[in-house]
């Protein structure tokens, strides 16, 4: 009858809400650009913003996955502390072995997680939790409770340029497997209703378990540029790493599994963060007023996204 | 019948792009029962839930018995004497049927501490039997329940009040001939005590026993209102549909036919609500499956599917191969449409287009990547095949009215090439003009090979469809029927019950 007619034109109403992250993002940039007189727009603090939101666009995306199936990763932080020991104990051998340690001790947390989660039922909250405890009691003895150091040498690898590479490599690789693969699509149905997604032919348990090797690859890429970057580990590496990462989603536009979890928000959550950091930093905002203004903004988006859950956007 | 207790005047109600409801006036009678008639996504449900105070409408104006009314709520809706069973599950699976059934109106049983329990379950006993169904018990769970039994809670919900005007969208599908019944008596009550009935169905038949006078919709607009004696058949569906329509939509031949070839043996399987079933599935074959709602054929559907945990038994197909988990049976091409169609068979929440390509991804991918034009082609070919009335392809499903919901779940299946369907109540909220076309869809596909298990509530179409009539009853298989053309709903009821 008239499937396919009814497109009624270009909707602007629609596609404003849709792509309200972005509109958030110009906002911040104008905001911060006027307050701090262009020197936002300096090549040295976009090298700054891309910096500093390095780590969590790595982790915003490899969780796409866990965020799409309705859940979170609260093993990440340990996983990075974990990982980046590791790597920083080897790296004294061979830098590249450390590498390769960092992903491979990255990978198999997420695998054990993943394991748990697609077999045991416990809500993935609890699970990963005590999977973060666990590992950060083996943390302090392991280390001696300092910190290991890493090779001089290492602080050449901590470079932007480099890190825009893996990012940008990062993102292709992500963004097809998410948008033009069945385990994006999956991952988004199991969020949605996972009810439906079982008797539709899903196997859950699988797809529950490749999201967690998704973060868990994440975790060994953050710990290695991490060591890089600071020159050792401790187990307080990448403290609050998970947090950060749902803070940047909700930012992005992704509060609830399903379909609403585009890829998109993945990049532009860190963006957002970072440009309201470093743009509060020059503005030379004080500390504790920059916590209320972004706690503001954080409750202003959440409200914001829930008045648009009641629009159909998709 | 005497004064107007409803009345509508130029209602409109758009949802974007959509007009679900144009210049829309219509009276009910007090003591009426007024039957509402259209093809799916007409706007009868939108139209029903503006009056109970779902939906606000974009313009005109309403009366109750001549006093302005302009409902912000359900809870407003119901004060005035308004009660809306709808047309999905409209019932908290979570919480007990007395809990649902007071929803709302918990202050009435507040006791020394909080709620008291036991006052409210008394009075949701009572509630029950007010609507003849004291066999469900208000006090568990209603995800427990059946959907016939939730059903009853909500008409219960409905009834407790007392109400001027109960509207029922569309659940005498949802129902067996006992919960019809139950139903119908419940319609009379409401009149007899001079209250009215807002009645939306698709089974015309039901609609004339029932209804004293019907009104038509067709796209949102009103078309027009028969009394009883001109509510004939074949003039109300040319009404809604808006052109000459066939008489019979059954299959026409009346002996059984279907190749020897055994596609899917049911080897006596068991689980807690199936009790030693064995059956074979032929090639090209319609396989009905009657009984009443607690029969187990639900469940069979399911565990034929592998979606049942079986205790004993298994589901053998042609090549030998055991169904044991949904994804496997969707591989070997089997399709199972739930009776629950908002929870268990499309995700409302979620693209159109996606949802009917879930099943069909795997064998649409080549190097790892899925092929998004064959993807796109493939819902938009389904779509348009079974006339899926939408704005945009890309909606979530919960736009979609009652029955193109089901034709969503339908093109799921039938996009996926099922070579084996198993369907549970597949016509269910569907519209006569496109029941007529989904049995002549099932003729075809039977001419192609592929074999159906249709379980259904309704004899007419177990009747009308099958190659065979296999009846169950508590549990187990009470007999197999031939296709025959004297074959009776009587004979078919007896080895129901
Ligand atoms: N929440 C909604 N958002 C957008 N569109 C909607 C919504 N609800 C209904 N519609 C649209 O409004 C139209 C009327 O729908 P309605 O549910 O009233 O139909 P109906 O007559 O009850 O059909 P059915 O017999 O299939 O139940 C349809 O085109 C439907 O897609
Ligand atoms: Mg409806």
């Amino acid at each position: 009858m008239n499937a396919t007619k009814a497109e009624n034109g270009f909707n602007w109403q629609r596609m404003v809400l849709k792509l309200y992250p972005f509109f958030v993002l110009g906002l911040l940039l104008i905001f911060f650009g006027v307050l701090t007189k262009g020197t936002l727009f300096s090549s040295r603090n976009i090298k700054n913003i891309l910096e500093s939101s390095f780590q969590y666009l790595i982790g915003c995306m490899a969780a796409l996955f866990i965020f799409a199936q309705g859940e979170q990763d609260f093993s990440m932080a340990s996983n990075i502390a974990l990982s980046a020991i590791l790597a920083a104990m080897i790296s004294k051998t061979s830098v590249p072995l450390a590498l390769v340690v960092a992903l491979v001790s990255g990978i198999a947390v997420g695998c054990a997680c993943g394991f748990l989660y697609a077999r045991l039922p416990i809500p993935v909250f609890f699970l990963t939790m005590c999977i973060a405890n666990v590992i950060a009691g083996f943390l302090g003895p392991m280390t001696n409770y300092q910190s290991v150091k890493t090779p001089v040498s290492m602080l050449n690898l901590d470079n932007t340029n480099l890190k825009l590479l893996v990012a940008v490599i990062f993102a292709v690789i992500i963004y097809v497997i998410y948008n033009k693969t069945t385990y994006g699509k999956y991952s988004r149905a199991i969020g949605a209703s996972p009810v439906v997604a079982r008797l539709s032919g899903i196997n859950l348990s699988r797809y529950k378990f490749a999201a967690f090797v998704f973060t868990g690859i994440a975790a060994g890429i953050v710990a290695f540029f991490s060591i890089c970057k600071s020159g050792g580990a401790s187990k307080a590496t990448g403290t609050m790493f998970h947090f950060n990462v749902m803070v940047a989603m909700a930012l992005g536009g992704a509060t609830t599994g399903g379909p609403k979890v585009k890829f998109r928000c993945a990049v532009i959550g860190p963006l957002i963060i970072s440009v309201l950091t470093l743009g509060m930093n020059l503005a030379r905002i004080p500390v504790g007023m920059q916590n209320l203004m972004k706690g503001v903004l954080f409750l202003a988006v959440m409200v914001l996204s829930d008045r648009l859950s009641r629009f159909d956007v998709d | 019948m005497g004064t107007v207790l409803l009345k509508a005047d130029h209602i409109y109600k758009s949802f974007g792009a959509t007009k679900a409801v144009v210049d829309f006036s219509v009276e009910i009678m007090s003591g009426e029962v007024r039957g509402f008639i259209g093809e799916n996504g007409s706007g009868k449900s939108t139209f029903s839930s503006m009056v109970a105070g779902v939906y606000k409408r974009d313009d005109g104006t309403m009366q109750i018995n001549g006093r302005e009314y302009v409902p912000h709520s359900t809870v407003e809706a119901s004060d005035n004497g308004i009660a809306l069973v709808v047309q999905e599950a409209g019932v908290i699976a979570e919480i007990s049927g007395a809990c649902n059934i007071f929803l709302n109106k918990e202050s009435r049983f507040s006791g020394k501490l909080g709620i008291d329990f036991n006052e409210m379950n008394k009075a949701a006993a009572e509630a029950l039997k007010k609507v003849y169904s004291e066999h469900v018990d208000p006090t568990i769970p209603c995800s427990m329940l059946n959907l016939e039994d939730r059903k009853l809670i909500e008409i219960a919900k409905a009834m407790c009040d007392d109400p001027q005007l109960l509207i029922i969208d569309e659940t005498s599908n949802a129902l067996t001939t006992r919960g019809r019944e139950i139903l119908y008596k419940v319609i009379r009550d409401v009149k007899a005590r001079g209250g009215s009935v807002l009645f939306i169905t698709h089974d015309l038949d039901e609609l004339v026993e029932v209804c004293d006078s019907v009104t038509i919709m067709r796209d949102g607009h009103y078309i027009t209102t028969l009394p009883k004696e001109e509510m004939i058949i074949k003039r109300m569906r040319e009404l809604m549909v808006g052109r000459e329509m066939s008489d019979n939509y059954y299959r026409a031949d009346t002996v059984k036919s279907y190749e020897e070839e055994v596609v899917l043996r049911a080897d006596h399987l068991s689980a807690p609500e199936i009790n030693d079933v064995s059956f074979e599935l032929h090639k090209g074959e319609i396989l009905g499956i009657g009984g009443l709602s607690d029969c187990g054929m639900h469940d069979l559907g399911k565990a034929l599917f592998g979606a049942e945990k079986l205790d004993s038994g298994s589901v053998v197909l042609a090549d030998g191969s055991h169904i044991t988990d949904p994804k496997m049976a969707v591989e070997k091409r089997i399709g199972y449409m739930s009776k629950n169609r908002d929870t268990e068979a499309i995700i409302l929440q979620y693209p159109i287009d996606e949802n009917i390509c879930i099943p069909s991804l795997a064998r649409l991918v080549r190097n790892g990547i899925i092929r998004s034009r064959e993807e796109r082609e493939l819902s938009r070919t389904w779509a348009d095949k079974l006339s899926i009335k939408l704005r945009s392809i890309h909606s979530y499903c919960a736009t979609l009215s009652g029955g193109n919901k089901q034709k969503v779940v339908l093109a799921k299946w039938l996009g996926n090439e099922s070579r084996i369907l198993i369907m549970d109540c597949p016509t269910r909220g569907i519209d006569i003009g496109v029941k007529e076309a989904i049995y002549r869809l099932m003729q075809d596909l039977k001419k192609e090979g592929v074999s159906i298990v249709m379980i259904s509530e309704e004899l007419a179409e177990l009747i009308g469809m099958s190659d065979r009539i296999m009846v169950m009853k508590d549990y187990s298989i009470s007999k197999i029927l031939d296709r025959s053309a004297d074959l009776t709903e009587k004979t078919v009821i007896e080895y129901m019950i």
